[in-house]
C-alpha cells in the first residue's frame, strides 16, 4: 500500500504528496543502512540505531576504512546492539576481470588512465596495491576480497563497483556474467565456511529465509 | 625528544639542505639526546603530487607525515621561489592535516639567490605556521647566496635553535583524541528547538 505523507518539518522543505520508498513488505520494514566514504558521524549514527554501516571502500586504502567500521563497531556494543563482531558491515570494492589476468590489466588500463577518478595520479599498478580495486582473474579477485574479511571481521554484504571508469555497458554485462559465474559463488561458499560462530548472516526479508545468502 | 627537519632544497647538494643540516647541529648542541629525522622532499616529490590527486599519502609519504606530526619540534627549510615558498614545500604542507601541527614548536628558514627576499619568511612561511597553529620561533634564518660567506649567519642560526630548543622543553598543549566521536544523542540534542 502506498502511504502519501503531506506535512512540513523543520530541517526540511514541505511535502506534497510524497511516497518515500522501499516500503514495509508484510508489515517487515526493510533493512536500513547508513553508508559513509569519509565521515565517522556516520558510523556513530549506524551504531546508535543498530542499524548496518556501509563503508564505500573504494579509492582509497583500508586504513581509513578500518577505523570507520573500528568506531561502528565499537559503539554498536556500546549502545546494546550485540558484540562488535556482531554488528552488521558492509564493504564496496572495484574489479575489472579477465579469465587471464594480464588481459585483464590491458584492457582496464586505458579506461583507469583516463578515469576522473585515477587517471593521471599513481599508475593501476600502484592503486591496486594501495587500495581494494583488483584487476585480475576470477581468482585474483576471490583470493583479495576474501582477505577483506582478514582486515574487518567477517561482514554480511560485499558490493562491487562495476561499471565505473567509463566502461561500456556491453564490457559492464561482460563483467557482471563473470562475477556472477565465476567470483560470487565461491565468495558466498568461503566466506559462509569462514564466519565464526554467533555472526549473524546478511540481514534479509523473512520470507527468503536463509537462501538469501549472503555476499 | 624528537626533531623533524623538513628540506624542500632540489639540487644536489643543497644549499636549502645545508642550512637545514647547521640549524639542526645548533639545536642539537643545546638537546643533544634529541633524536633527529631528516625529510627531503624532492625524494618525495611524485608522492606529494598524487597525494593531492588522490587524497591520501602513499605509504613513504605516510611515514614522512608521521614523523612530522609526531615529533617535537620542527625545522622546515625552504628555497624562495617567485617571491614565496616553493611550491613542492607548499604542497607537502597542504597534504598534512590542518590541525595536526596545532602546539608544535616551528624554526623556520629559507634560501634565496639575493637578500631581497629575506623577508618571504615573514609574509609567506611564518603567516602559514600561524594559520596552522604552530608555534614559531622568533628569529626566521634567511641565507642568501652571499651571506655564507659573511658575518652574521651563524648568530642567526645559533639564536634561532635557542629559541628552538626552549620552545620544545615548554609542555605543548593536549591535542584532541583522532578517534573521538561525538555521541548521537548528543547531535541529536543539538537539533531540538
Amino acid at each position: 500500500m502506498r502511504r502519501r505523507s503531506t506535512g512540513r518539518g523543520r530541517f526540511r522543505t514541505p511535502l506534497q504528496g510524497f511516497t518515500s520508498t522501499p516500503r514495509p513488505l508484510d508489515g517487515v520494514p526493510p533493512f536500513v543502512w547508513h553508508g559513509s566514504i569519509r565521515s565517522p558521524e556516520i558510523a556513530e549514527q549506524a551504531a546508535y540505531y543498530g542499524d548496518g554501516f556501509f563503508a564505500n571502500h573504494i579509492y582509497w586504502p583500508k586504513d581509513h576504512f578500518q577505523r570507520l567500521i573500528g568506531i561502528y563497531r565499537e559503539r554498536y556494543a556500546h549502545y546494546g546492539h550485540g558484540t562488535p563482531e556482531q554488528a552488521i558491515v558492509g564493504l564496496g570494492g572495484q574489479v575489472y576481470l579477465h579469465r587471464n589476468s594480464q588481459e585483464a590489466v590491458r584492457e582496464f588500463r586505458p579506461y583507469f588512465d583516463n578515469s576522473s577518478v585515477y587517471g593521471h595520479g599513481p599508475s593501476l599498478e600502484e592503486m591496486t596495491e594501495q587500495t581494494p580495486l583488483t584487476v585480475g582473474s576470477p581468482q585474483e579477485v576471490i583470493d583479495r576480497t576474501l582477505t577483506f574479511r582478514e582486515h574487518f571481521g567477517d561482514y554480511q554484504r560485499q558490493l562491487f563497483f562495476m561499471d565505473g571508469a567509463g566502461l561500456p555497458l556491453k564490457t559492464v554485462l561482460e563483467q557482471l556474467d563473470i562475477l556472477g559465474e565465476e567470483v560470487v559463488p565461491v565468495l558466498r561458499k568461503e566466506f559462509s565456511a569462514r564466519r565464526a560462530a554467533g555472526v549473524p548472516d546478511a540481514p534479509v526479508h523473512p520470507a527468503l529465509g536463509v537462501t538469501g545468502a549472503s555476499a | 625528544m624528537k626533531l623533524a627537519v623538513v628540506s624542500a632544497g632540489l639540487s644536489l647538494p643543497s644549499s636549502t639542505r645545508l642550512l637545514a643540516d647547521r640549524l639542526t647541529s645548533a639545536l642539537v648542541d643545546r638537546v643533544p639526546e634529541v633524536e633527529v629525522e631528516v625529510i627531503e622532499l624532492r625524494d618525495l616529490a611524485v608522492d606529494i603530487a598524487n597525494n593531492l590527486v588522490t587524497g591520501f599519502p602513499a605509504s613513504r609519504l605516510r611515514a614522512a607525515i608521521d614523523a612530522v606530526t609526531s615529533a617535537d619540534g620542527l625545522v622546515a627549510v625552504s628555497p624562495i621561489f617567485t617571491a614565496s615558498y616553493s611550491g613542492l614545500f607548499k604542497s607537502f604542507f597542504d597534504v598534512i592535516d590542518h590541525d595536526a601541527l596545532a602546539g608544535k614548536p616551528v624554526l623556520i628558514a629559507a634560501t634565496g639567490g639575493t637578500a631581497r627576499h629575506s623577508l618571504a619568511l615573514e609574509h609567506a612561511l611564518r603567516p602559514m605556521f600561524a594559520y596552522l597553529r604552530a608555534i614559531v620561533a622568533p628569529t626566521a634564518v634567511y641565507a642568501a647566496s652571499e651571506d655564507w660567506g659573511a658575518e652574521g649567519l651563524s648568530e642567526r642560526i645559533e639564536r634561532a635553535a635557542s629559541e628552538l630548543a626552549g620552545l620544545m622543553g615548554k609542555e605543548q598543549p593536549v591535542r584532541a583524541q583522532v578517534d573521538e566521536v561525538v555521541p548521537f544523542e548528543q547531535q541529536l540534542a543539538a537539533l531540538r528547538p
